[in-house]
């Protein structure tokens, strides 16, 4: 009798059970599909793009490097500079959607920045990363053809049943849904483009990092770092290029802080001017591009200047001494007229 | 092969049960117990046939020594047979780590090549020699060759326990020798806690390790809220790593129609140092227990009276120290180093013995009992200190955060998302465990819901007769089922393989 019940309970309750939890789940799914993501800094740039009222002069484009040194620093007067900053999954391909989606509602801007350490134009996410910082946040049918083409399997996973993808079809639609609600009755769901508001100074004591466990500073300064752009990053910048044309802006490529010996190995082995070079070839004389402001040429950046990732800048002096640099130098960007639209 | 690996859940798990139930059936106990113990191999060969060697051999000579102890008993064939084993763990698991003391003591500096340690040598070294120690007390008898061959290579406990005795295993094995054949009402349960232990690792484990991991990593600098953070996110790691295994390994026994003891009950619950130790990683306990504390403490405790200082200055605090302190820090010390051969898991032992010390000093002293969530509270306390030890790479690296954790508020530092909204100027710390808010969110939210389940969800490999094939328990299973297969595609190693 035991034995029966127990069989019973194998072959029938537990896969009658999972085809209901299954087909929930897949109802729920179907009910978010639409829901636009709203889980981080970039989901809400995402969006902010679009409804941002300000027509800006500059926009930033760069990794976590300048995004954590910039997070609270005002970048010039206010309605100047839009700190489109984000991080190494977001990469190129995510600037050029931001890019796109702020063009498609405003006025060119006359400056873009695009501030990434060299390594991240080599760096291409896999799919599963793809998809869950790209493909969910830039759902417009030209991004998702752009990832479709560049990052292959990127949406292979829209073919599992829900239940199997609970995190990203249901928990964070679900959570961004009901964050959409909430600020939307607390009449907060106005975006726009956060800025920091802090005057970064340009002397501001510094504090020095522990070292970085040799290995990290091995493979870091490695004279065989690969620095060939990757084919999603080489199509994300002709179509920055192509933009630039269209509408008229001026493009700049800029390198973030780098520790003083990943520098010197990226410079001796040649490396970065093979990636300036591939850079040129992919702008020049195609749209209008100025390269490379280093900024690491501005003030000295030792290793210990970093955390022991040997990428972030450590401590709040140095990232407020970064911050100050690039807010001069994005200052210092001529105001001209924006040039005419490639005929 | 790890438990969560899709290689054993799809390939080798149903070919192991499709093998043993046909050859069960239509061949006998006896064929049923050699193909458990092929299929056991196999699985150990999947990680080195070389080491599988080494294995069957070590069982080779223990079953000779046992038979021996057995039938022509002699005072040094057990110390023999003890030296041989500990010998055996010692070259590979401690070798290195002794030359580099004793080299430090001398000041050499000795060039030494990492020996890769044989799976599972901690947990059938012991499970062997608790055998024969049994067999030399007369409270066991040896078994046939092929059952004691399954004793110490049933895959199911192989790896990483529980350490199973060969009085909770003999019986049975014999009786599958003997044709006895459980059926659903074995295998179902044992299904649900396989799939109830995966999913503690898969989901649970595997999720809130990132916490851990960021927060010791090799220099990385803390503050107070992350050490303690990161601390408590390690400590509900490895409990639902280790218990989540350990009931895999009861799933899987059940599945084969053997009853595995039970590892954990609900330690995290504990209000003194006593209980958390009846509860966490019990049959480890158990073998330190009857193995080392108690001939220890008998040990001690005859020396102490003999002694004619102690007949003349008879007193409650000497026999203390002699008999209880002593025989304690001596096995915690011993069950640190079991764990690993580093100061760190020494250091692990030390606090756990020295806060047992405690616990038995205040019941021995007859001091009132503290209220329960003090006690709580302070069990807690050791514990979290202990697993600081037990997870750094190094006493350092201990120190450090046992520094942030106690001695370093830090109160005007901040993360950078919570500087980037106050109106003033802070330093502030990036890229650290609590470096965004959503990454601050998240890492309470697990740590929050892993210290409920933690003491919310039952034992389930303690009483898997217990369990009922009701709707509930089928809607729980299709459940686990479908969030592991959704969280599977990169399993982790489990924590406890590297003991």
């Amino acid at each position: 009798m035991k034995n029966r019940s127990w069989i019973q309970f194998l072959f029938l309750r537990v896969p009658v059970a999972a085809l209901a939890l299954a087909a929930a789940a897949q109802a729920l799914a179907a009910f978010l599909s639409d829901v636009p993501m709203w889980r981080d800094r970039t989901d809400e740039l995402a969006l902010a793009v679009l409804k941002d009222s300000t027509n800006y002069r500059i926009l930033l484009f760069g990794d976590s490097i300048t995004r954590n040194a910039t997070a609270r620093f005002s970048l010039g007067a206010p309605g100047e500079v839009a700190n489109l900053a984000t991080n190494a999954y977001i990469g190129l391909s995510g600037s050029l959607f931001l890019l796109t989606r702020y063009l498609s509602t405003h006025p060119a801007p006359q400056h873009v920045v695009i501030a990434l350490a060299p390594g991240l134009y080599h760096y291409q996410n896999d799919a599963s990363l793809a998809r869950y910082h790209l493909w969910h946040t830039f759902s417009r049918p030209d991004e998702r053809n752009f990832l479709d083409t560049y990052v292959p399997g990127v949406s292979r996973r829209a073919w599992y049943p829900a239940i199997l993808d609970l995190q990203e079809r249901i928990a964070e639609p679900l959570f961004s849904f009901l964050k959409q609600r909430y600020l939307a009755l607390r009449r907060r769901d106005e975006l726009s483009i956060s800025t920091g508001f802090l005057t970064p100074r340009a002397e501001t004591p510094v504090e020095f990092s522990i070292h970085a466990e040799p290995d990290t500073v091995a493979e870091s300064g490695s004279a065989e770092v690969d620095l060939t752009i990757a084919p999603v990053n080489e199509r994300s910048l002709s179509r920055i290029c192509e933009l630039s044309k269209q509408h008229g802006f001026w493009i700049t490529i800029a390198w973030p802080p780098m520790p003083m010996s990943v520098r010197r190995t990226l410079r001796s082995s040649g490396a970065l001017s093979e990636l300036e070079a591939t850079i040129r070839s992919i702008m020049a004389g195609r749209c209008p591009f100025s390269g490379f402001p280093d900024f690491s040429e501005i003030r000295t950046y030792t290793d210990s200047s970093f955390h022991h990732d040997m990428m972030h800048l450590f401590g709040d002096g140095w990232e407020q001494r970064y911050a100050s640099d690039l807010s001069d130098f994005l200052g210092g960007l001529p105001f001209q007229v924006p040039i005419e639209a490639a005929k | 092969m790890v438990f969560s690996d899709p290689v054993f859940l799809i390939g080798f798990l149903p070919a192991s049960i499709a093998i043993f139930y046909l050859l069960r059936a239509y061949a006998g106990g006896a064929t049923a117990v050699w193909a458990l113990v092929g299929l056991s191999m196999v699985f150990y060969a999947y990680w080195s046939v070389v080491f599988l060697g080494l294995l069957l051999v070590q069982i080779a000579i223990n079953f000779a020594l046992g038979r021996r102890i057995e039938t022509a008993p002699h005072r040094v064939l057990l110390p023999f047979a003890v030296i041989f084993n500990l010998c055996l763990l010692g070259y590979f698991k401690y070798r290195n780590f002794f030359l580099e003391n004793i080299g430090d003591l001398i000041g050499v500096k000795f060039y030494l090549t990492t020996l890769v340690v044989p799976l599972g040598i901690s947990f059938h070294t012991f499970q062997q020699i608790a055998l024969l120690v049994d067999i030399k007390n007369k409270q066991a008898t040896l078994p046939p060759l092929l059952n004691y061959v399954l004793f110490v290579l049933f895959f199911p406990q192989l790896i990483a326990g529980p350490i199973v005795l060969h009085r909770e295993m003999g019986k049975q094995v014999a009786a599958l020798r003997d044709g006895h054949k459980p059926g659903f009402e074995s295998f179902a349960p044992g299904v649900l806690i396989f799939a109830f232990g995966l999913f503690k690792k898969v989901c649970l484990a595997d999720n809130i390790a990132h916490y851990a991991d960021l927060a010791f990593m090799p220099n990385q600098p803390l503050m107070m809220p992350e050490a303690w953070a990161g601390s408590i996110a390690y400590m509900l790691q490895l409990f639902f790593d280790f218990s989540g295994y350990s009931e895999m390994a009861v799933g899987l026994g059940l599945m084969f129609g053997f009853k595995l003891p039970n590892n954990f009950l609900i330690p995290y619950t504990a209000t003194s140092m006593t209980e958390f130790w009846k509860r966490w990683h019990i049959t480890m306990t158990r073998f330190f227990t009857m193995y080392v504390y108690t001939p220890l403490w008998l040990r001690f405790r005859r020396s102490l009276r003999r002694s004619a200082f102690f007949q003349q200055h008879p007193s409650a605090g000497s026999e203390f120290i002699v008999a209880v302190a002593l025989p304690i820090l001596l096995t915690f010390f011993l069950s640190g180093l079991w764990h690993g051969a580093g100061w760190t898991f020494i250091c692990f032992g030390l606090v756990n013995g020295a806060g047992l010390v405690i616990s038995q000093a205040w019941i021995t002293a007859r001091l009132p009992s503290l209220p329960r969530l003090l006690g709580w509270a302070l069990t807690m306390l050791t514990t979290v200190i202990g697993l600081v030890y037990f997870r750094s790479n190094n006493l350092a690296q201990a120190h450090y955060i046992l520094h942030q954790m106690f001695l370093a508020p830090e109160p005007l530092s901040v993360p950078a998302w919570l500087a980037a909204v106050l109106p003033f100027d802070l330093p502030i710390r990036t890229f650290t465990l609590f470096a965004e808010l959503r990454h601050s969110a998240y890492c309470l939210f697990w740590i929050g819901l892993l210290g409920y389940l933690a003491a919310a969800l039952p034992p389930l490999a303690a009483n898997p007769e217990f369990l009922l094939p009701s709707r509930s328990n089928a809607l729980v299973l299709a459940a686990m089922i479908w969030l592991i297969a959704g969280l599977i595609g990169e399993p982790r190693t489990f924590l406890y393989f590297a003991f």
